[in-house]
């Protein structure tokens, strides 16, 4: 079995990275289930390689990746139906909120992303949730660290008069 | 412009999804499962290999693998007896195909009517000679080749080198036969003697004494028809060299029926 000083470390991980990842995701797939769903997977996946996690400079960044391949794969299998369903899933999302979460703030957040292209709207979630570089950023986006830097920019540019009047 | 972002900074920071402990747990539970499993696979992997091994080894024993081949049925085998008949069941001489085996547990087909007559000649009184007058030279009993010898089938000075190329297998004749005189030397045909194979009947002769052998193609049967078990009178039978031969004599014993040399007929 899996040593406990292992298991210990393994439980920190999670912790530490656990606000940012879900963030990430719920706001980058706009559907909160999923998000859980994904969190779950992309967890156990580190689980499972965590021996050669914990060896790596930035286990993070790594998370990241994992995350975002996950959410492209089933993107791409529920394309059609999200296509049909896009209106109903993203008042789903909203309605089906736990109550603690269902405030102006992030379904304000939500809908300002939601008007995003995809890729500035996982530059802005990857950037903000998820503490990633740049040079991170264009590794998990395929894209060059200017490019990450410049989908990021403009990705916010778009959603700061939407968020303009909100108070935190 | 740069306040606007500024505050969509923080404002999309402060949006973050808060730390939830039951979110955490069911991360821990999946993974303590996914650890079972990564542990119990080998030992799930083994006894699933045990069962397919044990279920493999069963059918093939149900379909008659593994299974021994029935041994030949010995009683087929000639051997050699005396004439008390109980005395008998020893080995056999120089056997190729069997071991010697002296068990009667199989059914062997029946001897010949014809065989069990020309066995029954030799211990019969001796009423007259069968076959050929007895040679002018007198008892030569070297037992492969005479001179005027009568009843041979196909003539000539050498009536057992004559009938050894006519016969299916190979022939034998007793090289350390005293004083017997080579009287018949003919191959009987299966019509004639009821069995389904050929059988070469030779008979040699001093004076009153007779010797009789007989020999045929090792088969089942012929080791049947010219098995020495049972035979009143004194038999010696053995399977040499693909050929079954039972001798028959009303003078010699056993043992000196054993000990006759049996040399190819060439």
């Amino acid at each position: 079995m899996q040593p406990v000083r292992v298991q210990h470390e393994f439980e920190k991980f999670v912790e530490r990275v656990e606000t940012r990842l879900i963030s990430y995701l719920r706001f980058s797939l706009r559907d909160h289930t999923e998000a859980e769903d994904l969190f779950q997977e992309t967890l156990l996946r580190a689980h499972g390689e965590w021996d050669r996690l914990a060896e790596m400079d930035r286990p993070d960044a790594w998370l990241f990746r994992v995350a975002r391949n996950l959410m492209i794969n089933r993107s791409k299998r529920r394309q059609t139906e999200r296509r049909a369903l896009n209106e109903k899933v993203h008042e789903s999302a909203v309605n089906n909120a736990s109550p603690a979460e269902r405030n102006e703030l992030r379904r304000a957040v939500q809908a300002a992303l939601n008007d995003l292209p995809q890729d500035q709207r996982e530059a802005v979630s990857l950037k903000v949730w998820g503490e990633c570089t740049w040079v991170e950023i264009g590794v998990t986006l395929g894209v060059s660290e200017d490019t990450a830097s410049r989908l990021f920019s403009r990705g916010l540019k778009a959603i700061a008069p939407h968020l303009k009047d909100l108070k935190p | 412009m740069t306040t606007d972002l500024e505050h969509a900074m923080a404002m999309l920071r402060a949006a973050s999804i808060q730390p939830d402990p039951d979110r955490r747990e069911r991360v821990y539970k999946a993974a303590q499962g996914a650890r079972s499993i990564h542990y119990l696979w080998p030992l799930a992997a083994g006894v699933a290999a045990c069962f397919i091994f044990g279920l493999g080894v069963l059918i093939f024993l149900a379909i008659g693998g593994g299974t021994h081949q029935p041994l030949i049925a010995t009683a087929n085998i000639p051997q050699a007896v005396n004439s008390a008949p109980d005395a008998g069941g020893g080995t056999l001489d120089n056997t190729e195909s069997t071991g010697g085996s002296t068990q009667t547990g199989s059914r062997p087909k029946a001897r010949p009517a014809w065989v069990t007559k020309q066995i029954a000649d030799v211990g019969a009184p001796p009423i007259g000679l069968g076959g050929g007058s007895p040679p002018a030279g007198g008892g030569d009993s070297s037992g492969g080749s005479g001179s005027g010898f009568g009843g041979v089938t196909g003539g000539g000075n050498d009536p057992l080198t004559k009938v050894a190329k006519l016969a299916g297998f190979t022939v034998f004749s007793p090289a350390n036969l005293a004083k017997y005189t080579l009287q018949h030397a003919t191959i009987e045909r299966a019509d004639k003697t009821g069995a389904e194979f050929d059988i070469l009947r030779i008979d040699y002769r001093l004076k009153d004494k007779k010797l009789l052998i007989l020999q045929a193609a090792n088969t089942n049967d012929a080791r049947n028809a010219l098995s020495a078990e049972g035979l009143d009178g004194t038999a010696f039978s053995v399977v040499r060299d693909g050929t079954v031969v039972l001798l028959v004599s009303n003078d010699l014993t056993i043992e000196q029926l054993r000990e006759l040399e049996l040399k190819p007929v060439k």
